[in-house]
């Protein structure tokens, strides 16, 4: 079975390079000479806007061979919804991963924004359903419910999502935080197609939730052993209520023609950083148990670059560079494939990937280190004559 | 006194998005005779997008998307149509029961930044409570007006201070705010309508335009006491109309042409020849009239029409009045 690679649209601005990691594309850092999309030519504004840059990006991921991308949100990004209605014209295979939080719109108008989409942009449109770090984060978006509670709306705003636009009757639901009485979607909405669902959260709750509604797992990236353990755990689970669920990873990778040349990358990046910059990326997750796992890592008290390879070809400094997960795969073209490999061997069906500078690193993986993947059937075998 | 015109974009009942519906479905829209060639690549979008286009050729000052729970959502339609209009004022109809307030400002920073500050909300929430309720909206009639309040405060507050905090019975944020490139933005330009005393209170407290629709009673006296109100405020409200448009250069086809649409007797169309239709429009911007948010059962014709021939009417008429 093939797998699906997606990419990512930085949703925050950029870094020109992993080397020297200052966010020089988008507005989010002062202005210099030479940004990318900052709205500015000369000091006048030019009529561009970020999303011009992120136009860019879904369009050099789709050329490349990537089913689409992942769109994050957090407090200081741009909207998805937005984001991608703004693209929807203007490319053509691109999927639209949207991540989304369940209690920030009510179902019955999620499912209307989400079938407009599904119109608007040929059925391109899917979900990374997060159901929230929790901690403060939560209380900025206006949302108070504690971590269980949260992933007891998530199931129920994906029944009535689900309910109202693919059922055969208009939907009455009567829940604990969410009621609708005679919903239906309109015809022309209702026809479209319901979102693919890539379900993020490590904790039993999370799981639970994502065993009823979800299409695809999506876990950070983690020591294989721990990636092996939580997929088997999820299918298992799955299975038990009569579903099969796919996993998917989210990883970033630093690929270069040699390995030497990736770490070469990867030494002056973390060089670059000083100590107050590394204080400002100790990681801090709210409630999410996902983050807790990686902040176990503590990068940040890193000394050395090499202090935070935990096997080979992966490096656990990522979140010094840039916002998110800490452990990435570095290597050679030849490496990174076959770290994918590994995974697909260890049950991955789908990756979103990620690279810095995200417009070329998406040219790069897809011309590079993409036509190098196996796939399920052909890793086993090659594994398989290796032993032999 | 300045004369702005809107167009608000084809819905659900258009003719021709119904064509284009089925044509994307499949249905086939020909004989065999007819070599078809466009194996459903187009849909109504793409009309919907030509007559966006339409109305920023034809110098309009801006497009509305309407809340029709019958069509598609009014956020994602001006968000896929923002980047083909660069210059016409973007306005979205949705309810403040869409969820949480913070979240839906959040959307409308993102797009006063990406389009140059043209985005404006036009708030309401069906006024039947059991279309709400089928909706996933349980909040009662009674309650209405404070949610649509406690909602402005909370996404005011969050777009135009940077650090925020409320905690009201419908919307509540603790220690919120945009920060960074998402702060500084202006607040959406807020348009609320309605004709009862309470919808009239509350604009002139909170509106920046109240819209009328043609055929409301005693419209100037409704104008007069918006105005006075708001007055007491210390506020200027701008008064926008909605009205249907169907012109012809001969009048009696354009009567025809309406009642073919089954519009003839509607209270809220505007429908003869040119001249005719000018005339009726300068006498509204004579009553306080200073936006028309116009629309017409033949959406794309329409706004070339009143484009080309009705506004350069209106705009003659009005200069001789002012002079």
């Amino acid at each position: 079975m093939a797998i699906d690679f997606f990419w990512r649209l930085p949703t925050h601005g950029d870094i020109t390079t992993v080397r020297d990691p200052h966010s020089t594309r988008g507005d989010w850092s002062p202005l210099r000479d030479g940004n990318q999309a900052p709205g500015l030519l000369h000091g006048e504004p030019d009529g561009t806007s970020y999303v011009d840059h992120l136009a860019q990006i879904a369009k050099a991921a789709e050329i490349s061979g990537f089913q689409g991308g992942l769109i994050p949100s957090f407090p200081m990004t741009d909207d998805p919804w937005v984001i991608a209605a703004h693209l929807a014209r203007e490319t053509k295979t691109f999927r639209f991963m949207l991540a989304f939080q369940p209690g920030f719109v009510n179902p019955v108008e999620a499912a209307r924004l989400s079938a407009t989409l599904q119109r608007v942009s040929g059925n391109r449109m899917l979900f990374n359903i997060i159901t929230g770090g929790g901690g403060p984060a939560q209380l900025w978006w206006g949302d108070s419910f504690a971590h269980d509670d949260r992933y007891g709306r998530t199931t129920e705003f994906l029944d009535i999502f689900k309910g109202v636009w693919k059922g055969s009757a208009p939907l009455s639901y009567d829940g604990r935080f969410y009621k609708v009485e005679n919903g239906l979607l309109p015809p022309s909405l209702a026809a479209t197609d319901l979102p693919e669902i890539y379900f993020s959260g490590s904790s039993d709750a999370a799981l639970a939730s994502a065993s009823k509604h979800a299409d695809f797992y999506l876990s950070w990236l983690e020591p294989f052993d721990q990636v092996a353990e939580k997929f088997a755990r999820v299918k298992e689970r799955t299975a038990a209520l009569g579903r099969r669920i796919k996993c998917a990873i989210r990883v970033d990778i630093i690929a270069r023609p040699t390995e030497e040349e990736a770490w070469a990358d990867v030494k002056a990046g973390f060089e670059s950083l000083g100590p107050e910059r590394r204080d400002a990326f100790r990681q801090s997750g709210g409630d999410s148990v996902g983050v807790s796992r990686q902040a176990g890592y503590r990068p940040a008290d890193a000394r050395r670059y090499e202090d935070l390879i935990i096997a080979p070809n992966l490096w656990a400094g990522f979140s010094l560079l840039r916002g998110g997960p800490a452990i990435g795969i570095v290597g050679s073209y030849e490496q990174a494939a076959q770290k994918l490999d590994e995974l697909i061997a260890l049950g991955a069906d789908g990756f979103i990937l990620a690279g810095t500078p995200h417009l070329e690193e998406a040219y790069r993986i897809g011309e590079e280190v993409l036509p190098l993947v196996r796939g399920r059937g052909q890793a086993e075998r090659a594994g398989l004559r290796a032993v032999g | 006194m300045s004369v702005s015109f809107y167009w608000r974009l084809p819905g659900p009942d258009d003719v021709r998005n119904r064509a284009f519906d089925a044509l994307a479905g499949g249905s086939p829209a020909r004989l065999p005779a007819v070599h078809d060639i466009r194996n459903g690549r187009y849909g109504s979008f793409d009309h919907v997008a030509q007559v966006a286009r339409a109305a920023e050729l034809a110098a309009f000052d801006g497009i509305i998307a309407a809340d029709d729970p019958g069509g598609d959502a009014s956020l994602i339609t001006l968000g896929a149509l923002a980047r083909e209009v660069r210059r016409v004022r973007l306005i979205a109809t949705f309810s403040p029961g869409i969820g949480s307030a913070v979240y839906a400002a959040k959307k409308a920073v993102s797009f006063q930044r990406y389009t140059g500050n043209r985005f404006g909300w036009a708030l309401q929430s069906a006024p039947d409570a059991a279309r709400r309720r089928s909706l996933g909206d349980f909040v009662t009639d009674a309650d209405l007006a404070t949610r649509l309040e406690e909602f402005l405060v909370v996404a005011r507050g969050v777009v135009e201070s940077e650090r925020f905090s409320y905690d009201g019975r419908f919307f509540g944020v603790l220690d919120g705010g945009f920060q960074g490139p998402l702060s500084g933005r202006p607040f959406p330009e807020l348009t609320l309508s309605g004709d009862s005393d309470a919808a009239l209170a509350q604009s002139a407290r909170l509106a920046d335009v109240h819209a009328f629709n043609l055929g409301t009673t005693d419209l100037a006296a409704r104008i007069g006491a918006l105005h006075a109100q708001a007055r007491s405020h210390g506020r200027t409200v701008e008064v926008a109309l909605r009205a249907r448009i169907v012109s012809h250069p001969d009048g009696q086809r354009a009567r025809l042409e309406a009642a073919r649409a089954g519009i003839a007797d509607a209270p809220d169309l505007i429908t003869g020849s040119y001249d005719e239709v000018a005339a009726r429009i300068e006498a509204l911007h004579g009553l306080g009239v200073q936006r028309f948010e116009l629309s017409a059962p033949r959406s794309l014709d329409e706004v070339y029409r009143t484009g080309e021939h009705v506004l350069p009417r209106v705009r003659r008429l009005i200069g001789k009045e002012a002079a």
